[in-house]
């Protein structure tokens, strides 16, 4: 086994999260591997320096607990009593929301307003241009447009009795 | 190892009955608050003052999130221990913390190392100067502590909430906000680094 898996077993089993077969596998390999057993000694002296780092506080609870008290007390007065300057600036706030909603609906509304041409929003410019060609094919309707995409100019044949429409790009 | 953080004790040395202060409290009963934080109290200040290794700071932090508890006490659903709710709302508050005064040291250091002056000058005197290796334990102390410091936050947290606290790496992920398999990497990934900057004095 690798020692880098060994010691990622060592750390979780200090931790007691190792299971019980991995812990078993990883007790023989500590009586036979001197240098992890020596891990396990400096992993558990860190463990033992984090706990020595804990220092008092430099106050009581009871007297963080006065100034807690304190700071709540202020904290709650600041929002049941808001200052004058704040009730104006909220409603100020409140106006400008209001106003700010109103403004997206007019703007979605005018977007989507029903229209009688469908295409009376999309540009002129915009419109790809057809043009309607006579056809010396009985009974078909030909037409030509340039495709905006591949910029070829397309011609169309539509026969009436025939299911399947014949494209020519040229 | 103090009592595990599931049963803090009162000043009397009493098991605190966790689950009826916290009731009270979310009723607006700010005595069984009050019971509850000093129960606490000394536990979240060592927790944020491992994550912001400085003393005032924890201090000043630590009042900071019993506020914020009592205010957002209504959003403990009891999903989970108290206790674990608790860490969370300190771990992220400490983390927040250490990341503000990240970036305002950056603009600082930023600002101290204009052209035509001295880089040396604007170091804290800790990264400057060497011990006077008195005593090899106060040596190995002062090089933990460093170690410690270069950890990450997330990872100093981590290795302090198993560590110093107990607590399991469930529960850790809970209070760090992350999964259990990056809560077992970086306390793993804290005890590598601490004992590489351990080895040159021992």
């Amino acid at each position: 086994m690798k020692r880098e898996r060994a010691a990622y077993w060592l750390s979780q089993a200090l931790d007691g999260e190792l299971s019980p077969r991995r812990l078993r596998r990883l007790e023989k390999l500590l009586t036979e591997d001197p240098a992890l057993a020596d891990l396990q000694e400096q992993w558990l002296a860190i463990g033992q320096s984090c706990r020595a780092q804990s220092v008092e506080p430099p106050q009581t609870p009871e007297a963080a607990w006065q100034n807690v008290q304190r700071a709540i007390r202020l904290s709650q007065d600041e929002v049941a009593e808001p200052t004058p300057t704040a009730v104006v600036g909220g409603l100020w706030r409140w106006g400008l929301s209001v106003a700010a909603v109103l403004l997206l609906f007019a703007g979605t509304w005018w977007g989507l307003r029903p229209t009688g041409e469908p295409w009376a929003t999309v540009p002129v410019a915009e419109r790809t241009q057809v043009e309607w060609v006579e056809s010396d094919l009985p009974d078909a309707i030909s037409m030509v447009y340039e495709d905006e995409d591949t910029g070829l100019t397309v011609i169309w044949v539509m026969m009436d009795d025939v299911q399947e429409d014949n494209g020519y790009a040229g | 190892m103090s009592p595990h953080a599931s049963n803090p004790v009162n000043a009397d040395g009493d098991v605190v009955d966790v689950p009826r202060l916290v009731q009270l409290a979310k009723n607006g009963d700010e005595a069984a608050f009050g019971e509850l934080m000093q129960a606490y109290y000394t536990r979240v200040y060592g927790l944020l003052n491992g994550i912001v290794r400085h003393e005032d700071d924890a201090r000043d932090l630590s009042q900071h999130v019993w506020v914020k508890v009592w205010h957002k006490l209504d959003s403990f659903k009891g999903d989970s221990d108290f206790y674990t709710w608790l860490y969370r709302v300190a771990t992220f508050a400490g983390l927040d913390f250490v990341r503000k005064r990240k970036r305002q040291r950056e603009v600082e250091l930023s600002e101290a190392l204009e052209p035509n002056r001295d880089a040396d000058s604007v170091l804290p005197p800790s990264l400057t100067s060497r011990p006077d290796s008195a005593a090899q334990t106060a040596e190995i102390q002062t090089v933990f502590e460093r170690a410690l410091e270069t950890l990450s936050p997330e990872h100093r947290t981590a290795l302090m909430l198993r560590e110093v606290e107990g607590l399991s790496y469930d529960e850790i992920a809970v209070a760090t906000g992350c999964r259990r398999g990056t809560v077992m990497s970086r306390i793993f990934y804290a005890r590598k680094s601490i004992q590489a900057q351990l080895k040159d004095v021992r």
